[in-house]
């Protein structure tokens, strides 16, 4: 994920051409986003299509397979269960970036109600809402996803509830900011003074603006839920092993590479990177700090 | 573009005066007594949580408690388990284990079976040992890597560094650690592939070390993106100013140059962001502890979540945020001490 809030405009390994528009930002390479959003879209059909295509029983195992190396049969091996990677890597991808959205979409949500809150309210809830923010991002988040999937016990909606409970911070913080900005500005006063309520000013002025703005903040925060409900279910504690979710995948992974079956790991792991990548690379050059 | 600011001497190339310096020092000092002052409720909250989620929990803490045996355990047994395991409020549980914490009595650790204070005290180390030497190694890549980058901006090494280093940073912690071991140690042969000495083996530093050298190498390669990136990014600024240029024109030689003009400044915007980082790298400790089996404080906690056993559990992630709060600490003061400009009041 790109995480680097102090990254230059443009690439500063080239050269700015002499005697073309200089005036003009260059943009961070739009064929890399063309190819990130062409990634991520032949990974989302992978992931609707195959399970729809390859009917398959997930419970089944054939032991009489075993593990196999990627071949044409399996483009991408059979785990030590005998069972096709592929259509695997569809369901658990699937399952993943489900679990990534709605804990992503509840995370902005909270940090939207909280940060409207804090910047209309103000006063004493907006200082004690600043102060729980920061308490919350002094808590390295995977210790709270821990001690809450060790309470809750590992499912999709404790996953949700995780990610959604750790990472409203940096929404409420930026509502919080954006609407406070708004306030100084002049077609808001303007707005104001030819009498329009606060409702009418909060709909036609601040949604539109705060829309495209939260539109990233989630496309930010997927990679990360889908970092996070794989770190969990690696570790023991998110989604049940029979539910094939990247993390779920990855656990057996590693547990098949001392036998030797190194494709168990890597079609996984290779998924779940692409994924990352793909949406970091469509959201590149719009990316805030935000942790990976 | 001359800013006053890029004409003003770098950070570092000089002293601070004398007369600022005990002012200074005061200010140092209550900027860690503020950042105390705001870590104690926030261990109070935590453990609260914590405390609070245990007595949520669905689950069974006496058939967590006797795991396997849970199925044989007779009437007279499982009611002795549950006495021990206490049927109180929580919050008369967490009261206990807060009068009892300075003390080191942090109760009763159901999944190793041992006192917490002792399951901590040999782990803490271990954990610490683990994060600094891994972004100490961090740190030194990185640093040798931007100024590689930054000198030769159109070489090959640079391109394939932004590219590369951007790759890196979209892996998960977990999954370098996996990659590291399935390669050097798996396919290779070359390092233990976990653990903290071979099988039986006596704790000696020739096998710690060894079997250090591959946790170590997973920390700092999942930190290593965004020290290098963002080192990268001020060495580049760095030597354009106008000052790394004056030093030049005096003849200062380049080696010099590098090291007292523009390392110290290009330090200061990473070490800004390192206090914000730090949980990241305790989360990326916690993940390469579990997965070469290192006998941390991350491990630890892994362990008791899964095996339901709060009290270490609240001891491991107390610990481990208080771990993170004075990291952010350390790298605050770091960055007093080197830039003249930061206002420790302000931090």
């Amino acid at each position: 994920m790109r995480s680097d809030p102090y990254a230059p405009a443009r690439p500063a390994i080239r050269p700015r051409p002499v005697g073309v528009i200089t005036a003009a930002r260059p943009r961070a390479l739009p064929a890399g986003r063309v190819v990130a959003a062409a990634g991520l879209v032949v990974l989302v059909l992978y992931a609707l299509l195959v399970p729809v295509l390859v009917p398959v029983d997930l419970d089944r195992v054939d032991y009489a397979t075993g593990p196999t190396p990627p071949s044409l049969a399996h483009p991408f091996g059979t785990d030590l269960a005998g069972r096709d990677l592929l259509v695997r890597g569809a369901h658990g991808l699937r399952v993943s970036l489900v679990a990534a959205l709605a804990g992503a979409t509840g995370a902005v949500v909270l940090g939207c109600l909280v940060g409207a809150a804090c910047a209309l309210v103000g006063g004493r809830l907006d200082r004690w809402g600043m102060r729980v923010v920061d308490g919350v991002n002094a808590v390295p988040h995977l210790l709270l996803g821990i001690v809450v999937a060790a309470a809750l016990r590992g499912s999709l909606l404790t996953i949700v509830l995780v990610v959604a409970a750790t990472h409203w911070t940096q929404t409420a913080r930026l509502v919080r900011a954006e609407l406070l900005a708004l306030g100084t500005r002049d077609f808001y006063r303007a707005a104001v003074s030819l009498g329009l309520t606060r409702r009418q000013v909060l709909r036609h002025h601040a949604a539109p603006r705060l829309a495209a703005q939260l539109a990233v903040a989630l496309g930010l925060l997927v990679p990360h839920a889908v970092w996070h409900e794989s770190t969990l279910t690696f570790l023991g504690l998110g989604l049940p092993p029979h539910q094939p979710s990247l993390g779920a995948l990855l656990d057996l992974g590693q547990q098949a590479l001392l036998s030797g079956a190194w494709w168990t790991l890597a079609a996984p792991a290779g998924l779940l990177v692409a994924v990352t990548l793909c949406l970091a690379g469509c959201l590149a050059g719009r990316t805030e700090d935000h942790h990976g | 573009m001359t800013t006053l600011q890029d004409a003003a001497p770098p950070p570092g190339a000089r002293t601070t005066g004398s007369r600022t310096t005990g002012s200074r020092a005061s200010a140092a000092l209550r900027l860690a007594g503020r950042r105390l002052a705001w870590a104690l409720p926030l261990v109070v909250v935590i453990s609260l949580a914590v405390f609070a989620l245990a007595a949520v929990s669905p689950t069974d803490a006496a058939a967590s408690f006797l795991g396997a045996r849970d199925e044989f355990a007779g009437a007279a047994a499982r009611q002795g388990v549950e006495g021990l395991l206490g049927d109180r409020h929580w919050l008369a549980s967490w009261w206990e284990w807060v009068v009892g914490a300075p003390g080191g009595d942090l109760g009763w650790s159901t999944s190793v079976r041992a006192d917490v204070g002792a399951v901590v005290a040999a782990r803490l180390p271990w954990t610490l040992l683990l994060m600094v030497l891994g972004l100490a190694l961090a740190a030194v890549l990185g640093v040798v890597l931007a100024l590689v980058a930054a000198l030769r901006p159109h070489g090959v090494l640079a391109r394939v560094l932004a590219g590369g280093l951007w790759a890196l940073s979209a892996v998960p912690s977990f999954l370098v650690a996996t990659t590291l071991m399935a390669v050097l140690s798996l396919g290779l042969g070359w390092l233990p592939a976990g653990g903290l000495t071979d099988p039986g083996a006596p704790v000696t530093a020739a096998q710690v070390g060894r079997h250090l050298v591959l946790p170590v190498l997973a920390v700092a390669l999942s930190q290593l993106p965004w020290i290098a990136l963002h080192l990268h990014r001020a060495t580049t600024d760095q030597l354009r100013t106008t000052s790394t240029e004056a030093a030049r024109l005096r003849g200062v030689p380049e080696r010099r140059v590098l090291a007292r003009h523009v390392l110290p400044g290009a330090a200061v915007p990473t070490l800004a962001i390192a206090g914000a980082r730090l949980p990241e790298v305790v989360a990326g400790s916690v993940l390469v502890e579990q997965v070469f089996g290192w006998p941390g404080l991350g491990q630890g906690l892994v362990q008791a979540a899964l095996a339901q056993d709060f009290a270490l559990l609240a001891a491991a992630t107390v610990l481990l945020t208080g771990v993170a709060l004075l990291g952010g600490l350390l790298a605050d003061l770091a960055l007093v001490r080197i830039d003249p400009r930061t206002d420790p009041d302000a931090l």
